[in-house]
């Protein structure tokens, strides 16, 4: 018995994967497919939300101001006019100075006076571990300030404790990108140890080897031509 | 020298990428898992909890993520069921009251814990990611009246009795980024916070740690696979442990032989200049 779940989620990511070989008929169907479905999975969802969230008690007459986000919900399509896409800029503005607004009301105890007192710290503590990460912890965090105060002056120590700031800035990018690097290889381990459970492993041998097949095959048609 | 470098081509790196990650998945090594101590304070902070807790599951789960973020909120909800812990799942992305129900949930051993009375699943919030848990944590009842299996209104629930605030949890735990959670439940409930993030954001949140915003973290599959080891369950974490050694390995050495072929390449300009 097929199970249609499987084959299709084994040959869509197959389809994906076929990208790293070289951009084929494979990888275009699984982007457009992809994309296809995810706007018509959020348009549902999307409807869904409102209808629960809004429309079922605005109906049921529980709260009428409801019809504010509806309206204001609305407004955003008058965008697609060009005669009246300046209507579209109020929901836009509730949208922004919201979302703003939350953020900001806990962020300067959150990420800056936290952040910033988290700094102090004892110069000699009772481990030589500690006192190094101390040490290590002041000193870097004030060089990299010291970075980018462009207006002091210059000389020799000045220019050394911006090249320390500098360093500083390249160990906190280079962690960075490397920790980018090995999530990408996260999401293929996943993807792979999925392709490879019990389950899926028969469909993925038989549309692997299919697939292998019809590329071989799809690259040697335009070469048949031309010889022709 | 450049003859003999073969990943010019880059599908070359990429075979051995298969290979390498294939590997130890068909045959484990068995390689150890080191615990993190910010793996052993989430750890820790769970454990200390008294069973019948109430604990706050958010989460931006999706199938897009579930490599890196679905092994450490599987990680999280297993030991929070193993405790008797009560949890209230909310979801900040559309997919994420599907993913729970179909994919989370029944990989789980829920110790005979019954929805409704020890954990429930209230959906989706919009307006992710500060103005959802703003929402949640300040008047959940305003934006969610019925949860997402059911659709029984809140004060039919067991679980949702008297609950009206996060102040009303014990812990937070939060699956996704770290900044908007610490910004929306600690910093104005302070209750202990934990997060499942991206490897990619883990040293990011160090920080957090530090201050004690965070009780703790989960990084990625890594984080889950000594979360696993933690609890006693063997997940995809450590099923993937081995893989993602091997290929951390695999990418060191391409650094360092991408750095060595580099200095061959400025040496050799510099002798054919003079």
């Amino acid at each position: 018995m097929i199970d249609f779940a499987i084959l299709s989620s084994v040959f869509l990511t197959l389809c994906v994967y076929s990208f790293v070989y070289k951009e084929s008929m494979f990888w275009r169907f699984a982007e457009q497919t992809f994309i296809g479905l995810a706007m018509g999975y959020t348009f549902v969802l999307a409807v869904q939300q409102i209808q629960t969230v809004a429309w079922i008690p605005l109906s049921a007459g529980k709260n009428y101001l409801f019809i504010i986000p509806l309206i204001l919900g609305f407004m955003l399509y008058a965008r697609f006019s060009k005669k009246y896409a300046w209507i579209s800029r109020w929901p836009m503005a509730v949208l922004i100075g919201l979302g703003t607004g939350i953020a900001m009301r806990t962020v300067i105890e959150a990420q800056i006076i936290q952040q910033i007192s988290a700094t102090f710290l004892p110069l000699v503590a009772p481990n030589p571990m500690r006192t190094f990460n101390n040490i290590t912890i002041v000193v870097m965090v004030f060089c990299t300030l010291y970075f980018f105060t462009f207006t002091g002056g210059t000389g020799k120590v000045p220019d050394a404790v911006r090249k320390l700031g500098r360093y500083t800035l390249m160990l906190t990018f280079g962690a960075a990108f490397g920790a980018t690097v090995l999530t990408r290889m996260t999401l293929f381990i996943g993807r792979f140890t999925y392709l490879w459970g019990t389950n899926q492993r028969p469909y993925l041998l038989a549309i692997g080897a299919m697939m292998l097949v019809v590329l071989a095959v799809y690259e040697k048609i335009p070469a048949l031509f031309k010889k022709k | 020298m450049s003859k003999y470098v073969i990943w010019k081509d880059h599908r070359w790196v990429y075979l051995l990428l298969i290979v390498v990650v294939s590997w130890p998945l068909l045959s484990p090594i068995g390689l150890p898992v080191p615990v993190t101590p910010s793996t052993k304070m989430a750890f820790d902070t769970v454990e200390k909890l008294p069973p019948g807790s109430l604990v706050a599951m958010s989460s931006i789960l999706s199938g897009g993520n579930w490599p890196d973020l679905g092994p450490p909120e599987v990680a999280f909800v297993q030991h929070l069921f193993k405790k008797k812990l009560k949890i209230v799942f909310i979801g900040e992305v559309d997919e994420t009251p599907t993913i729970t129900e179909t994919t989370l949930l029944p990989r789980i051993n829920k110790y005979g814990a019954q929805y409704g009375v020890d954990y429930v699943n209230l959906g989706y919030i919009a307006g992710a990611p500060d103005v959802a848990e703003a929402a949640f944590a300040t008047s959940l009842r305003k934006v969610i009246s019925v949860d997402y299996v059911t659709k029984k209104p809140l004060d039919d629930l067991p679980i949702m009795k008297g609950v009206n605030t996060l102040a009303d949890f014990k812990l937070a735990i939060h699956i996704g980024m770290a900044e908007d959670p610490v910004r929306q439940f600690y910093t104005p409930f302070k209750i202990p916070l934990l997060v499942g993030v991206y490897g990619m954001m883990g040293p990011h949140y160090i920080p957090y740690l530090d201050t004690g915003q965070l009780s703790g973290m989960i990084v990625g599959l890594r984080g889950a696979a000594e979360y696993e080891y933690l609890v006693g369950f063997v997940g995809e974490g450590l099923q993937g442990a081995d893989a993602l050694s091997m290929t951390h390995l695999l990418v060191a050495v391409f650094v360092v032989l991408g750095n060595v072929y580099y200095l061959y390449q400025t040496r050799d300009r510099t002798r054919k200049e003079k």
